[in-house]
């Protein structure tokens, strides 16, 4: 009893995840591929065998080999390196304007929720702007207007991104606002705004934490879109995407150099992917409860 | 002695998709300093509307159309929402039915009370701290450190009423209304919990309106009663008044469906039929079709609510004065 009473009392949700870790293979994984990538992209400079934009005319397209273990490019760059110190790009890109979006979505999201009416209308139908578009094309379209930029990449990404977490912040700000704890707190004179970030985002939380997993993944795949479609990332920037565009042409003499960037994109989002259905498996339950 | 609440001729309309409905129609009652008032009724009869007009918590479709009430002399719905919000927690709290679903799944129980304390007396986070737990303890939560940090789900439910009333009386409200606060309990919490709200009470002295279904905690606990039905005050009177003679027909037939002990009887008396929509009541007096003792003239008077005697109410035309029965 007095144990089961202590299990109880440990039944948090970062406990949850842990378990979840300890028998999905699928989200272990994810969670230690992004960690490698992580470590890989702080430490880039420690990790790379060679400078990433050290031009080698002398050894272009350089075979696989012991010194260059992914190759080199038609620069005569490492190929490697350049994985190692694109990482750094995909993980910002990844992270940063996912987390602006999921910031932007979430506040509008609450309020159209909360409030209801005419601003509910205002935000919903911007966000149906937003979504009408294909987010590849809506970035594109920001992306000609604004100027090949990293900043204006960011913008961009976190355009086409708020209008779900909006939507779907707003659909659990409705039917949280009816709970009767949130009746509760208005009886003891808790303001609005206190009252959607105190009581009602912290309901949101399990739901935010999946829908910046799939973000992420999104956005670090929209990044190599644009970089390979040549409105991304500028050359001769390390991004995983632009490699892939740059090397494109030699895909059937020396295949590596494009597909081993590729290869890249695909771990990290595909780990993204598990370990964000992992955490929804997870966390789930903790919602319903 | 003096009133905390005055409610005068309070109605409340709610739009839906059938049309308007009046759940609170025209209700006047009074609440002593430091009495427990009791209102009765089946559901739907406006009980929880009331209060929640009261508190000016309605839904969104909800709306007071007419009547005062007056706390400590102020008239309640003339206020703004800012003035709302000083007044709730602080002087008039409130207990719900469900204690799981009234307190925030995500939040620890210590920090839902203190919250309201800060709010209210710009305390420390230190102070609100410390004054929870002893509130915790007042109200026996066993291990009210401990507790303290515990999230909702990890308590019982008796337990979690327990802190809903700390929360409710934290801030020593002059009125607490109590919305069915022991419909979830279990007969044995419930005793423990309604023997420390009186107990809570009669330290603090602070009025409450209690709302329920059971007239049986009625009995237990308030010394005025209020039994409402559509919408309407059926018949007032002083507890043991009411329980020893029921005026209204309708009180009757509720106290002849309570089981008693010693008694032998095949079946419990009900009342036939069921609440009247509310979108669309007879033209006489609202219980009429229910009435055992109904005549032609039920179904086209309305009857006011009646004197009877000093401290006695009843909506009947039993006691309507010049109407021939």
């Amino acid at each position: 009893m007095q144990n089961q009473e202590e299990a109880l009392h440990a039944d948090t949700a970062l406990l949850r995840i842990a378990a979840m870790l300890r028998t999905d293979k699928k989200a272990a994984f994810g969670a230690v591929v992004i960690a490698i990538f992580i470590l890989v992209a702080l430490l880039a400079n420690a990790v790379s065998p060679y400078d990433p934009y050290k031009i080698d005319l002398a050894n272009r397209l350089g075979p696989m080999s012991a010194k260059h273990l992914a190759g080199t490019d038609s620069f005569g760059r490492d190929v490697l390196s350049r994985i190692f110190y694109g990482a750094r790009i995909s993980l910002v890109i990844g992270l940063l304007p996912s987390i602006i979006a999921i910031l932007i979505g979430t506040a509008l999201g609450l309020v159209s929720g909360y409030y209801g009416g005419f601003i509910d209308f205002i935000i919903m139908r911007l966000a149906d702007i937003v979504l009408a578009f294909p987010s590849l094309l809506l970035a594109l379209v920001i992306m000609y207007s604004l100027g090949v930029s990293l900043l204006n990449l960011f913008i961009a990404l976190a355009v086409i991104n708020w209008g779900v977490t909006a939507r779907t912040v707003r659909a659990q700000t409705l039917s949280l606002r009816e709970k009767e704890f949130v009746e509760a707190a208005r009886a003891c004179g808790v303001s609005d705004l206190a009252i959607m970030f105190r009581h009602i985002l912290p309901n949101c939380i399990p739901t935010l934490l999946v829908i910046l997993t799939l973000d992420i993944p999104e956005a670090i795949l929209s990044e190599a879109t644009l970089s390979f479609l040549g409105v991304g990332a500028e050359p001769p920037t390390a991004s995983w995407g632009l490699m892939v565009s740059e090397n494109k042409q030699f895909l059937f003499s020396q295949p590596w150099v494009a597909i081993a960037p590729g290869i890249a994109v695909l771990l990290l989002v595909i780990s993204f992917n598990f370990l964000g259905d992992g955490l929804r498996d997870a966390l789930d339950p903790f919602m319903s409860e | 002695m003096q009133s905390v609440l005055e409610i005068k001729g309070l109605t409340t309309h709610i739009k839906t998709k059938a049309g308007t409905i009046v759940p609170v129609n025209g209700v006047s009652l009074s609440v002593l300093k430091g009495e427990i008032v009791g209102i009765v009724g089946e559901s739907g009869c406006g009980k929880s509307m009331m209060a929640m007009s009261v508190l000016q918590l309605l839904p969104a479709a909800g709306k007071i159309v007419d009547g005062q009430a007056l706390f400590e002399g102020a008239d309640l719905l003339g206020m703004n929402k800012r003035q709302m919000r000083s007044i709730r927690g602080d002087k008039i709290s409130m207990v719900f039915q469900e204690p799981m679903s009234s307190l925030n799944p995500t939040m620890k129980v210590g920090k839902q009370v203190s919250e309201s304390l800060i709010l209210h007396t710009k305390a420390s986070r230190a102070e609100a701290k410390e004054r929870t737990v002893q509130i915790f303890q007042e109200v026996g939560i066993p291990d009210a450190q401990r507790r303290y940090n515990s999230y909702p789900h990890q308590l019982s439910g008796g337990l979690r009423q327990r802190v809903m009333i700390g929360l409710a009386l934290a801030l020593k409200p002059a009125l607490m209304i109590a919305d069915e606060p022991t419909t979830a309990l279990d007969v044995t919490i419930e005793a423990q919990i309604l023997k420390l709200m009186k107990g809570m009470q009669a330290a603090s002295n602070t009025s409450i309106i209690l709302i329920t279904h059971n007239l049986g905690i009625i009995a237990e606990l308030c010394s005025y009663v209020y039994v409402m039905y559509a919408g309407q005050i059926m018949e007032q009177a002083p507890v043991f008044e009411l329980f020893a003679e029921p005026k209204h027909p309708y009180t009757q037939g509720l106290l002849k469906s309570l089981p008693m002990l010693g008694e032998h009887r095949e079946k419990l008396h009900a009342i036939p039929g069921s609440v009247p929509n509310l979108a669309s009541l007879p033209p006489g007096c609202s219980f009429c079709p229910r009435c055992d003792i109904a005549t032609s003239a039920c179904y086209t008077l309305k009857p006011g609510l009646e004197k009877i005697s000093e401290a006695r109410k009843a909506r009947c035309l039993l006691y309507s004065k010049g109407v021939a029965l």
